[in-house]
Order: structure tokens, then sequence, then C-alpha cells
């Protein structure tokens, strides 16, 4: 190889090694050039706004680095560093807790990669009265905002950020310590790769070879074996179940042993989540596609959805519920009517919908419903014509919300707490006919907290809860009466989910007892601060003994859309055991 | 076990490797991969590991008797008839009780129920195959038998060939099965076409094969233009990437231990007749079935019309050795009708015409035979045909063709098209061409080249054999 070669070699294994080195310095806290913001807002007696910022996967609540003044600009000023490089869009600032009047100066978005500042006049047309603004103006050098109510916000909507080329253009915007130390490693790499060629390449590159594929196949081996804890993230909580156990020699179960070990050694190996993880993240972030594209779909703006059949069909309204089926689960819930109100029992039956029903703008565009009714509004229908046991929702109330919030998680199966308290809210108004005392919930009861959690179900399933976040303000009491207690037991009914109690210090408000399925933990916080006792059973199969047991003054019954035909299998005649009467005939 | 599997690819093959390489001396090593594959192959049919071995202890004494006997072909005819009888019993019971029932010849008999349920023992083909082209070359006197049965043993049950072939011949290997050298560059030339063939199978076949898997799951009548060309053209992929993938693996596996096994694929895509392509397509079996069927029936040696009734002869039987259906034989009926068309004039005037149209033409009976092939049930393979001309009655929402399509099955579908044909050599080719200098200048990054073209493979590899084992649930899964 002559001199020319190897000196290209030598320019590109560098030039990349130095770029990798400043994008990894760049986008890491060793250095201090993080994204920064100075947000120059100024509220009555010094009071700085709480701000968020939306990178297009909903608000989160940055690190906040320091409050304080700052010399850059105009005197006092609310400054906040933010964590990682962020494709910001928009901010939302909280403007306190009550009637007051804001200034705000101006707005310094400074990072590895741009640098730029808006004045108040520049900011003016980005601003956008969330809630509870009375007037927005600009005056002078400053934006005046008057707030009005308890919970004032309002939006900042950001341009696109610049690019590659204008961060070439802006060396005010580079990182000095990261490229620096970029070079340096260039240089280290180009003399490395110089030894690399000249003393080990081309005097031994079978060694090369052989140590590519003894890392290919000796790797996961070593990891599982020698280091486990190189494992970022243990496999039965990426994966959600019960990981299958190292086999134990037995000459009588030799036969299974092969199976036992393969089932064992495919949940254990080595890497497996770090390698599933990057094999889901170059489908989704290189290829646009999901890694499993008949489990879980890519909607409009990244929203995932599930490609459940049943679901996807009945979305689809090609199905259509057999009427003996309809009649049955009618039965089934008159006869839970009847045989709870003869004990003085009020009984609810709480339909979650789906994702797809609330967000169908959000869907693939392959995904559209023919406007036919669905399984649900089919039997809803058939329940308003020939029942007295009316199922209850809250589907014009999340979609009305979500054409202005998000009420369900982009990466979820379910609502997000927005739409928990929603759907809570719709349930208390029919339960607060029977028991007025229950307590309505108020906006201003809570405050909005931001949650970023690494648990979608959809994004789990294919790998990628490390990279698609649910992320929300989750509406949290400001003062929250209930608090847990142990769990009653109940042997006899099977549940999915450890049970859940709480109680309230308040024997004036009834006692719930709920059936519920996941939809529910998002409704958890908001309805267990209405009862002075509460209970949620993770099963649908409602039975006489736990309610006997728990003595309740209210039943619900809540079940996601797509499972209502399960209704059809309830067993009453378990409650006949407990009952002497009939079922009603119709 | 598949080679695919985890459980393969980072547990059986590095202990494997560790023990028969790392601590077996040359003449026990043998023993020792005989023992290795006994395990392999216990490890997935489990019981049926005892009818590979009577299998070819069968076929191992039949052919010291061959020698020995003063009737050989009589021992022969016995030896092929075992070795066929368990075949024909494992493999097409079924098929044939369901003949019967389709006949409606006592269709509740019990031993027809049974016969339906018959458990077929994975790579019964290919062992099947290689035992009788053994005897049939003993008798041949072409080659002698093997005198130590574990090698014989290790001929027929050596775990890279065992499941998915190449059918080997033992005179292919007698002299690498009595020695035979492992050296730095055969061991790493192996595990390049071991990663290659894996590359092969997770990469292009496996996630080609998902979208063709859901689309053959649609109800026929369901069909539309789109899926019905997605079944018989993603199956085309899906099956050589598969099947070569695992020819690749077997080659590479064979080279990491020391043997040399010949090449089974040679780019049958860029056929242009099906005479041509069955001269490129898994080589190993066309040539069995030429040296061991056609040729014994007369070939083309007894004019004409016994060449048509032959070739029509064998086309159904290799149709009903790829699998036991009436889809398996109507593919070899229409393979074998192509193939006499083509001795009857076609394929001259396809040399004549120009190359696109030759393509063409295989392609579109290719196709036409493929969609028979991997359908299930004749009036399945009707119903793709029909959505192929363009008939379907997709009525469903749920089987509208956007949902059977992503970006990603683009990229694969493109590069499985680039790699099913001869880029290298072609590269290559107009290379040599270039001057002196720019040539020796783009040569220079071919080491370095390779050596990235294999990490990256050997990257997505491991991504897509971890997310193949990933399994998550919505729900805690108890």
């Amino acid at each position: 190889m002559d001199r020319g070669r190897r000196f290209i070699h030598m320019c590109l294994l560098s030039g990349l090694a130095a770029g990798l080195t400043y994008y990894i310095l760049n986008g890491s806290d060793i250095f201090i050039k993080k994204p920064r913001l100075l947000l120059l807002a100024q509220g009555p007696s010094g009071q700085v706004p709480e701000l968020f910022v939306d990178d297009g996967r909903g608000y989160f609540s940055p690190e906040l680095k320091a409050v304080g003044t700052t010399a850059d600009l105009v005197s006092q000023g609310y400054v906040l560093e933010l964590p990682d490089v962020p494709l910001a869009l928009r901010l939302r600032l909280d403007l306190g807790q009550e009637a007051a009047a804001w200034h705000i100066r101006g707005l310094v978005w400074s990072g590895p990669q741009y640098e730029r500042t808006w004045t108040a006049d520049t900011l003016f047309p980005r601003l956008q009265p969330l809630r509870d603004i009375e007037h927005l103006k600009l005056k002078n050098d400053s934006i005046l905002v008057t707030t009005s109510g308890e919970d004032p916000a309002l939006e900042i909507l950001l341009p696109d950020l610049p690019g590659f080329w204008h961060f070439i253009r802006t060396p005010s915007a580079w990182n000095p310590p990261a490229l620096l130390a970029a070079l340096w490693v260039g240089l280290v790499t180009a003399l490395w790769v110089h030894f690399f060629f000249e003393k080990i390449w081309f005097q031994n590159e079978n060694l090369v070879w052989a140590l590519l594929f003894a890392a290919f196949l000796g790797l996961p081996w070593c990891v599982m074996w020698g280091e486990p804890k190189l494992e970022l993230t243990p496999a039965v909580r990426r994966e959600n179940r019960r990981l299958a156990p190292l086999p134990r020699w037995e000459w009588d179960s030799l036969f299974t042993l092969p199976d036992r070990w393969t089932a064992y050694f495919e949940d254990h190996f080595g890497l497996k989540s770090f390698l599933a993880g990057w094999d889901a993240r170059y489908k989704y972030s290189l290829l646009k596609s999901s890694p499993k594209p008949f489990e879980v779909a890519i909607g409009r703006g990244g929203w995932l959805f599930s490609r459940d059949t049943s679901l996807m069909r009945d979305f689809l309204h090609h199905e259509k519920m057999p009427a003996s089926v309809m009649r049955r689960i009618r039965d089934n819930l008159e006869f839970l009517q009847l045989w709870l109100s003869r004990r003085g029992i009020r009984f609810f039956v709480f339909i979650a919908h789906n994702k797809h029903s609330i967000y169908p703008q959000y869907l693939p565009a392959a995904l559209q419903h023919q406007g036919r009714p669905s399984i649900y509004e089919q039997w809803k229908q058939y329940m308003i014509d020939s029942s007295f046991v009316l199922p209850i929702d809250a589907g014009d109330e999340l979609r009305q919300a979500a054409q202005h919030a998000e009420v369900f998680y982009p990466f979820d199966t379910h609502w997000n707490f927005h739409g928990g308290l929603l759907a809570t809210r719709k349930l208390l108004f029919y339960l607060r006919r029977d028991f007025p005392q229950i307590p309505e919930l108020h906006d201003s009861l809570f405050r909005w907290v931001p949650l970023d959690e690494k648990n979608a179900d959809l994004a789990r399933k294919i790998a990628l809860q490390d990279v698609l976040h649910n992320r929300e303000h989750q509406p949290s009491f400001r003062h929250n009466p209930s608090h847990p207690l142990p769990p009653p037991d109940f042997p006899h009914v099977p549940l999915l989910q450890p049970t859940l109690c709480y109680s309230v210090d308040n024997p004036a408000l009834p006692r719930l007892l709920m059936y519920r399925d996941s939809f529910t933990n998002l409704m958890i916080p908001y309805l267990s601060a209405c009862f002075s006792r509460s209970v949620f059973l993770w099963t649908h199969a409602i039975d006489p003994l736990s309610i006997l047991q728990e003595k309740p003054d209210v039943v619900v019954l809540e079940i996601a859309e797509q499972h209502i035909r399960n209704l059809a299998s309830i067993k009453t005649s378990v409650f006949q055991k407990y009952d002497a009467q009939p079922t009603q005939n119709h | 076990m598949i080679f695919s599997a985890p459980v393969f690819v980072w547990f059986f093959l590095p202990l494997c490797l560790l023990l028969c390489l790392g601590f077996l001396s040359p003449p026990r090593r043998n023993a020792g991969l005989l023992v290795f594959s006994l395990i392999f192959y216990f490890w997935g049919e489990k019981v049926f590991v005892l009818y590979l071995l009577v299998s070819l202890m069968t076929s191992y004494l039949i052919a010291h008797a061959l020698r020995r006997s003063s009737r050989p072909a009589w021992v022969l005819g016995l030896g092929i008839s075992l070795q066929l009888a368990g075949l024909v019993y494992f493999k097409y019971a079924g098929f044939f009780a369901e003949a019967l029932g389709m006949l409606q010849l006592q269709p509740d008999n019990e031993v027809l129920q049974r016969l339906r349920q018959v458990h077929m023992p994975l790579g019964i083909s290919f062992f099947t195959f290689q035992n009788i082209s053994y005897l049939v070359d003993v008798h041949r006197g072409e080659v002698e038998p093997e005198k130590n049965p574990l090698d014989y043993a290790l001929y027929i049950s050596f775990f890279p060939q065992l499941i998915a072939g190449p059918i080997i011949r033992y005179r292919d290997v007698a002299s690498q099965l009595a020695s035979r050298i492992v050296t730095a560059d055969l061991f790493l030339s192996g595990c390049r076409r071991f990663l290659t063939g894996l590359a092969k199978k997770v990469i292009l076949a496996d996630n080609i094969g998902e979208y063709v898997n859901a689309a053959l799951h649609i109800p026929p009548q369901e069909l539309n233009l789109y899926t019905g060309w997605l079944i018989p053209a993603g199956y085309a992929l899906q099956l050589y990437f598969d099947f070569s993938g695992y020819s690749d693996m077997a080659i590479g596996l064979g080279r990491m231990f020391g043997f040399r096994f010949l090449e089974n694929f040679n780019f049958p895509y860029v056929a242009r007749s099906f005479r041509d392509y069955w001269r490129r397509w898994h080589i190993s079996l066309s040539t069995w079935f030429r040296d061991y069927v056609y040729y014994p029936l007369g070939g083309n040696r007894k004019g004409p019309l016994r060449t048509y009734l032959n070739l029509w002869i064998i086309f159904p039987l290799v149709g009903l050795w790829h699998g036991a259906s009436w889809n398996c034989v109507v593919f070899g009926l229409l393979h074998g009708t192509f193939m006499v068309a083509e001795r009857l004039g076609l394929e001259r005037w396809l040399e004549r015409a120009p190359r696109p149209a030759g393509h063409l033409y295989f392609w579109l009976l290719y196709l036409v035979s493929l969609a028979v092939f991997t359908t299930d049930g004749l009036s399945h393979a009707f119903f793709v045909l029909k959505a192929m001309a363009g008939l379907g009655t997709q009525t469903d929402p749920y089987q509208s063709a956007a949902l059977y399509f992503s970006p990603a099955l683009v990229l694969w579908i493109v590069l499985a098209i680039l790699f099913s044909l001869p880029i290298k050599n072609f590269l290559l080719l107009h290379l040599q061409r270039l001057p002196h200098r720019p040539r020796a200048w783009i040569f220079s990054f071919q080491r370095p080249a390779r050596l990235g073209w294999y990490g990256l493979l050997a990257w997505l590899t491991a991504g897509e054999i971890s997310g193949s084992a990933y399994n998550a649930f919505i729900y805690f899964k108890f």
C-alpha cells in the first residue's frame, strides 16, 4: 500500500473518530456547552414562571440549572439549562397561581449547534395564550401579560431549529472543549491507524478477522456468564413477562431439556436488550418502519397504534356483533344490576374508549374506518334501546379535549392522566346523582406536574421504550386527601395485578369496589380521592364473594372498548347461590 | 435448532468450535463432531435421532453387503427400498392419507387419521437422498464402502448439512472424512461465509417473509392486485435468501471444520429459461435427480419423446420432494411442462430474442409456479392467480394493500434483488478493465471495506437475531 492510500485511510478513519467524539461529547454533560435557554421573564415580586419544553414528543420539564440575574441581556431573567440537545418546538410558561402582571423581555436559545435571540417584538407573534390570560400586549421593550385565573399559562412557538450548515457558519456556537477533544482523538486515531495497518493488519490480517468473529460469537456468551450487569435493563422489565428459569438436569425430563434450555437461553443471552433495542432503533429511525409491523403500526406524527387484529377490524367497522352476544351481555348486566340493587348497591358500567376511536386522525392513512358503527357503538345502541343498564363512556369529552390537548399517550395504548381525569369526571357525574356528597374535581385542585416515564407499552412492544417515553403534564392533587391501605385479600378472584386499596378520612363519602382493566390505572389517583374507601380489582370476573366481603355502596365495572365481548362470559350462576330469586326475563 | 436461533449462534456453535477445534486432536475430531451432530439433531427431533441412526447404519451395512453379495442389484434394491420406505412413511403418509380421503376411500378410517398425524423428522429428505446416493455409488463402483462407521455416521449426520442440505455426495467428502487440515484461511473464510448466509437469512429472508406470511394469511377471496403479487414475488426472494443462506451457512460451517462442500446456488434469478434455472438452483438436488433418476430412466439418449416423458416424470418428483402436497406436484408438473416446451424449440427462440424477453418469460412463469407452490391448497393458489390477474375482489378494508407495505419492505426487496444478481462479479469484471493506477487505487480499499462490510453484517445480524427473540407483552405475562 503506498503512502497516498494510507493517508486517505488515515484521514477517513481519524475524521470519523473525531466527528464521533465531537458528537458524543457535545451531547453529553462532560463539557459545559450544553443547550441553554435564557428566558427573561419577570413576575410580581421577582417571581419566575415555570417553564416546560415540548420537543415534539410531549411537554417535559427540563433540568433546572439556575435561576437568577443574567448579565447578557436585561436585568433579571430565568436561566434554564437543558439536559440534551433538544428539538424544541414549543415552550410553555406556567405563570403562577393568581392574577398578576408579567413582563417578558426576550428569549435566548443557545446551544452547541445554534444561537438565536428573540427580543420582545420578535417574540410577541410567537406567543399563544393557553388559559387564564386576560391581556397580552407589546409595551416598549417587553411583553406585558396580565393573568386572571388560578392556572394561567401561555405557549411560545419556536421555528425549526437551524441545521448543520448554520452550525458550521456560527463559530460562536461551537463547543471548544469538545472540539479540542475531538481533534486529539482524531490525531490518536490517525497514529493508531498507521500503526494498525503497518504492524498489525498487513502482517497479521487473520488476527483481525478472528477477533471480529470471536466478538460476534463470544460476546453474548461472555456477557451472559461473565458480566450480566453490562445489560442495561433486565429483560424481565423490558419484555414485561416472566423469563424462563435455568433448567435443571433430570433424567425424567431429558427430552424436554433442549426446549427448556432454549427458552432459558433465548430469554437470558447477553446483550439481548441492547442489540434488540438497536435493531428496533434503526428500523424506526432510519427506515421509518415499525420493527414489528404486524403488531404495532406507526401512525401520523409518529403515534403508535396496536395492530391487534380484532381491535383493528372493529375499528375499521367491518364487524358485526351477533345479536345473541348482545342479548347475553345485556342479560348478564341486568342480572348484576338487580342483584346489587337488592343489596342497596349502585352498579355502573364504564367503557374506556380505544385510542383508535379518539385519535383516528393519527392512524396510518391506510387505516380509515368506513363509517359503519363499531362493535361498541352497536352494543351501546342496543342497550339504549332495550335495557335499563346504560353504559357510560367519556368519548365526547375525550374527543373534545383532544382537539387542543393530548388525552392519550402517543406511544401507549392508554389515555394519559389528563384523559384519566376527564374519564373520572364523567363517571363521577353519574355517580353524583345517587351520591351528591362526592366532591367535584375542579382544575383548581390540581397542579400540573411533568411526567417522563420509560414505560410506554406500545414502545415496549417494539423494543423502543428507551427512545419513546410517556410524557405529559400530569394533573396532580395539590393536597391529595386519599392514602393507600393494605389491600384486602380476595383469594377466590383471579387477578392480573395486585389489588389496590385507598381511603379518605370522610365517612360521609360512599365506598367503591371497582372491577377494572389497565385504563383505570390512570383514573385511580382521582377516583380514590372521592370515596371513603375504594378497592380496585384488576379483573372483569365480578364475583359475589368479593362484593359481600367488601360491602361497597357502588360497584363500577370498567372495561376497555375492545373487550366488551368478555361481558358475555360473566358467570351469573355463582350469584344465584346467594340469591333465591330468578333472573329477570326479557 | 435452526442456524439463525440465538441458542445455535451463541451457545451451540461456540461450544462446538471450542471443544472440537480447541481441545480435540485431529484424529478425534470426527468423533467429537458426530457427538455434536447427534446432539444437534436430538435438540430438535428428540427420539427421531434413533431413526437417523437406524437409517445411516442400514445403508452402511448394506453398502458392505453390496460388495460381498452375488446379487448386488437385489441388495441395492433392498437398500433403496428401505430408505424410501422411511421417507414415504414419515413424509408422505399424511399426503397419501389425504389423497385417499379425497377419493372417499374410507375417509374416517382410523389408520388414515393416524397417518395424517405422522411427524416428519427434520432433514429426512436430505439424509435419505445422501444414503441412496452412497449406496448407488458403491454399487456402481465409483466409491469404496466406508470402513469406519463413525466416519460414515458423520458423513450423513454432520450438522451443517443435516437439515437443509446441500445434498453431499460421499465421493466429494470421502477423503476429507479420512483426513483434513483446518487452516486459518479456510476457517476464517468459513466464518465469513457463515456470516453471509446468516445475514441473508435473518436480514433479508426473514424480514421479507414476515410480509409474505401475513399476505398468505389473508382470506383468499380478499386478495387484491398488490397482495396477489406480493405472495409469489416476495416468496421468490424469501425462498432464495432463506435457502441459499442456509447453504452458505452449511458451506461456511463445513469450512470451519475443514470440509469443502460444493456450491449449491449460482445466481438462479439471472436465468432466462427454466433449463438454465435448474442448472443454477439447488444444484445438489438437480444433479442428484439427474444422476440417480433421469439418467437411469434413459435421460435424453432414447429419443425426444422419451426425453419429454422423463422430464415429466422427474419434475413432479422434484416438486414432491420439496413438499408433500398437491401444490408441489402441480409446481413440478408446471416446471416439467416448461422444460418440455423449451426443448421443443422455445429455448432456441429465447436465445435469439432480446435478453429482457427471456427474463420476462422466465419470471412471469416462475412467479405463476411459485403462486402454486407457496399456497395452501389448489383453491388458494387459484385465488392468488386470480388476484395477480387483477381480478381480486377485496372488500375488507383490513386487507387493503397499504397495510402490507412499509418503507422497510421496499428496502429489503431492493437489497434482495441487488444481492440476487452477480453484482460483485460484474463490478470486478469492469474494474479489471480500468488502467492499472486507478484500479490499484480502488483495490487498495478492498481489505478495509471488506472488514467494514462484515462488521456491519455482524452488527445487523446480531440485532436481528436478538430482535426475533425479543417478545414483549403489553401486560405482564404470568
